[in-house]
């Protein structure tokens, strides 16, 4: 039975042993807090008081017990105030509580040597389950301390308790209010046999119980932000542990029973320690990244995969959903919710939502207190967010709270500009959000500041787009509209044109037949003067009907109509020699000579009436522009067999050379040929070019002021068989 | 002169330019009858046969194109001389007129009297 008592409270021991020392190497790799720093030290204390205990159980002779057990209370006289300066540090009081603490540290250090005497502990009392030194006059001032700086502990713990808003605190605080009851009330139960009460050595497995305690508020509630050591030390510790237990049990089982084999067995086992090594590890590996880190995740792969679908979008929306559900597998948050500020409104509209209870589509944070909330675009922990910010609306920080939201992330473009909001609920695990998740936000949500930047950016250009198009298809519209008006406009007047011309030409008519018949003078009752002014009357009459025609056959171009064309074969020089009948009276008048080089029996084809019309412009304006005495040119050549080239040239005045391009434009007239003739339209040319493109053929000109113009035409030339056949039979007809 | 004077008919309703083809044609020797409208015209060319006839297009109660066509449908008109005098030259009423055998089609105002009276003389052979 002794044996047996004495070998769990050894192996308990030495498992408390095992994780106290754990904790206080994982709690020393992040110690440079206060708070931390302090802690280290109280494991410490446990660590030695362990050892002790450990030593001092399985002792056999007495002054080794008495040995170990004053080693025990060397470190054990420090935990009161250690105790109670981790109690001020936690509810930062320490500055407050000075006085106290400094008398704690001495009655320590005083009790650091007392506890090395004989007034201290002398003699040894055994029980069932081990000895223990007896308490003697001194210990009962010792264990007073104990206690009331235990109380003074609690006290000030559960008043921070009390009076915390931050839920995340609550949990931490309560941990550690549990811890540390554990040791002072289990553990406490070790000071019993030192007053002759036999008590089974529980308070050996008190380390134990406080560093599982404490891991687990490490791992689930960010304790002391030292989740990502202590998952490599949890992994190293329960490897090794879940070794060495079997271990200690097989060898001492084979030393008690078998001690001739323990040696071989001990190097067996050490063997299979050795090879079983990697396998536990890797196992407690998976098992502590399956149960006890399940939000952990790989930073660079994060950051990477968000990049990927964030350069994939330029939708505002769309660069939220997207990235929302790695957020979500990154997190495993409870909630996640993304608003968007609208500047016009002032309000933040949820552009995503899960798991949050907003009560409307859009939510009154007033955006000057968020600003001041979230500083320099760092994400907020609202779970440890102590004080409230001065000038902050405390309002807003209480919708928040009555939401649950846990963390609040900052999304800012265009230097600094507050634009969006990602709004983290607690994780399903409850665990907290420790540095390293807020690191990862921050760094996202500026990841996300760009692309939504650009969004913004984009859709601005766009937004521009439409108006611009908007703008567009409304001056269309008004230009269509003005420009169907001026078309109906342009109609009347051609149809005005053309109405006028067809009723004015019957009365032109009448008066060119009526002065006709008048000049034949068949009664030879007029005298040389009244036949003289018939003569004029009838010249001023042909004037006007040309003029009639010029307009009549304008509108029928400007209508659309174009020219009705009856082409058929015809001898253009009959035409031409008309037309020099027509115009011989300015022809004689200027004594201009007229070297008509076209032969008479030139055939061509084409509506005789229009060509001629061409002539009579060509011939009429080469008479107009001439210098008296001076000659006029009708000529002709063959183009590659394919058209016909025909030339008016006269020695005149030429056209100003800046007026080149403007010679053919209805109603236009070159400066000079107004003052050289008043009467003219500005019709003539422009009614020649567009019988001539009737013809498919063109109208050209090369002029030199005051030297003369050439003016040109072409007619297509038809094949020569086609035209001896219609010849014959134009001839049978006009004969 | 010839010996028994052509009978020419003339169909316009501007009784100015009529008179005065009238009195351009009887000074020449021509016999002729002069009308104002459509229906004056067909019933005077079933009457007197004309040898040519001169006739506008746009005429009251009934226009010179349906006039010429009814012309054409009867017995006696088939082989009637028809020239168009008229002020419109655009392409639907040439092609009607010459649809229906019409001889000559003269924009008027384009044309002395004489020049009328002489493209006349040459289709009847008159000189």
């Amino acid at each position: 039975m002794l044996y047996n008592s004495s070998l769990f409270s050894q192996m308990f021991s030495l498992l408390s042993l095992f994780f106290i020392i754990s904790l206080s190497i994982v709690v020393l790799k992040n110690s440079r807090r206060l708070v931390n720093g302090l802690f280290f030290l109280l494991t410490i204390i446990l660590d030695l008081w362990i050892f002790g205990s450990f030593m001092m159980i399985s002792s056999t002779y007495d002054n080794q017990i008495v040995f170990w057990d004053r080693f025990v209370y060397a470190a054990v006289v420090f935990w009161p105030s250690l105790q109670y300066h981790f109690s001020l540090a936690v509810t930062y009081t320490d500055r407050q509580r000075r006085n106290l603490l400094a008398f704690a540290y001495t009655f320590s250090f005083i009790f650091l040597f007392l506890s090395q005497t004989d007034l201290f502990v002398q003699g040894i009392f055994h029980y069932a389950w081990g000895a223990h030194t007896k308490a003697q006059f001194l210990h009962n001032f010792f264990i007073g301390a104990f206690i009331f700086y235990a109380v003074l502990f609690f006290y000030n713990l559960i008043k921070k308790y009390k009076s915390e808003m931050s839920a995340l605190e609550k949990k931490r605080l309560t941990y550690y209010i549990i811890g540390f009851l554990v040791l002072d009330v289990i553990g406490g139960t070790a000071f019993l046999p030192a007053y002759s009460i036999p008590f089974y050595p529980i308070f050996l497995a008190t380390p134990l119980i406080f560093s599982l305690v404490i891991t687990y508020a490490i791992v689930y509630f960010g304790l002391m932000d030292i989740k990502l050591i202590i998952r490599r030390s949890l992994v190293y510790f329960f490897s090794v542990i879940s070794l060495l237990v079997p271990a200690y049990i097989v060898i001492s089982y084979v030393y008690i029973f078998h001690p001739f084999y323990s040696a071989p067995a001990f190097v067996i086992l050490f063997f299979i320690s050795i090879t079983l090594f990697p396998r536990t590890k890797g196992y407690f590996y998976r098992f502590s990244n399956k149960y006890l880190f399940s939000s952990l995740y790989d930073f660079n792969e994060l950051i990477y995969n968000l990049n990927n679908r964030l350069r994939a979008s330029l939708d505002i929306k769309q660069i939220f959903e997207s990235t929302i559900d790695i957020l979500l597998q990154a997190f495993h948050s409870q909630g996640i919710a993304v608003l968007y500020y609208e500047e016009k409104t002032g309000y933040w509209t949820i552009l995503y939502n899960v798991g949050f209870n907003f009560d409307s589509n859009k939510i009154d944070l007033q955006y000057a207190t968020m600003r001041k909330l979230l500083i320099a675009g760092k994400p907020l922990d609202l779970g440890r967010l102590r004080n409230t910010p001065p000038l902050a609306d405390k309002r807003v920080l209480t919708y928040l709270k009555k939401i649950n939201a846990e963390i609040l992330v900052p999304v800012n473009v265009e230097q600094k500009k507050l634009s969006s909001l990602l709004i983290f609920g607690p994780k399903e695990s409850e665990e907290a959000y420790n540095h390293n998740d807020i690191r990862v936000l921050e760094s996202i949500a500026s990841e996300i500041g760009i692309s939504l930047e650009n969004a913004l950016l984009y859709r601005s250009v766009t937004k521009f787009n439409l108006k611009l198009r908007n703008e567009i298809v409304k001056a269309t519209k008004k230009l269509k509209e003005q420009n169907e008006s001026l078309k109906q406009l342009d109609k009347a007047k051609d149809e005005f044109i053309g109405i006028a011309s067809h009723q004015l030409r019957t009365p032109l008519t009448g008066i060119r037949w009526l002065a006709e018949l008048l000049l034949k003078n068949k009664e030879h009752n007029l005298n040389d003067k009244q036949l003289n002014f018939l003569r004029q009357l009838n010249e001023s009459n042909q004037k006007m009907i040309r003029l009639v025609s010029d307009l009549l056959d304008v509108s029928h171009i400007e209508t659309g109509r174009k020219f009705d064309i009856n082409k058929d074969y015809f001898y253009i020089g009959d035409a031409i020699s008309e037309v020099l009948k027509e115009n011989v009276f300015l022809i004689s008048t200027k004594k201009l000579k007229i070297i008509n080089k076209i032969p008479s029996d030139l055939n061509v084809w084409g509506d005789r009436e229009k060509i001629k019309q061409v002539w009579q412009n060509l011939i009429s304006n080469a008479t107009k522009y001439s210098h008296n005495n001076s000659e006029i040119e009708l000529s002709f050549k063959k183009d590659r067999e394919k058209q016909l080239i025909f030339c008016v040239r006269d020695y005149g005045i030429g056209i100003p050379a800046e007026q080149h391009d403007k010679i053919f434009t209805k109603f236009f007239r070159a400066n000079n040929a107004s003052l050289q003739d008043g009467e003219g339209t500005g019709l003539g040319l422009y009614i020649a070019r567009e019988i001539i493109r009737a013809h498919t053929g063109e109208v050209w000109f090369e002029s030199v002021p005051q030297k003369g113009t050439r003016f040109y035409f072409s007619l297509p030339l038809l094949t020569v068989k086609k035209d001896k056949k219609i010849t014959k039979i134009t001839k049978k007809k006009t004969k | 002169m010839p010996s028994t004077p052509k009978k020419i008919l003339i169909v316009e309703d501007d009784r100015i330019l009529a008179s005065a083809l009238r009195a351009g044609l009887e000074e020449e020797g021509f016999e002729v009858v002069e009308t104002h409208d459509g229906l004056e015209g067909l019933a005077a060319a079933k009457k007197y046969l004309p040898d040519l006839t001169l006739c506008d297009i746009s005429m009251p109660k009934m226009d010179g194109l349906t006039m010429l066509e009814q012309i054409r449908q009867t017995t006696w008109g088939q082989y009637l001389t028809v020239m168009m005098l008229t002020n419109l030259n655009d392409k639907e009423n040439i092609s009607l007129a010459l649809k229906n055998y019409a001889f000559r089609y003269f924009v008027k105002s384009d044309w002395d009297l004489s020049q009328i009276i002489q493209e006349i003389k040459k289709e009847l052979k008159v000189k």
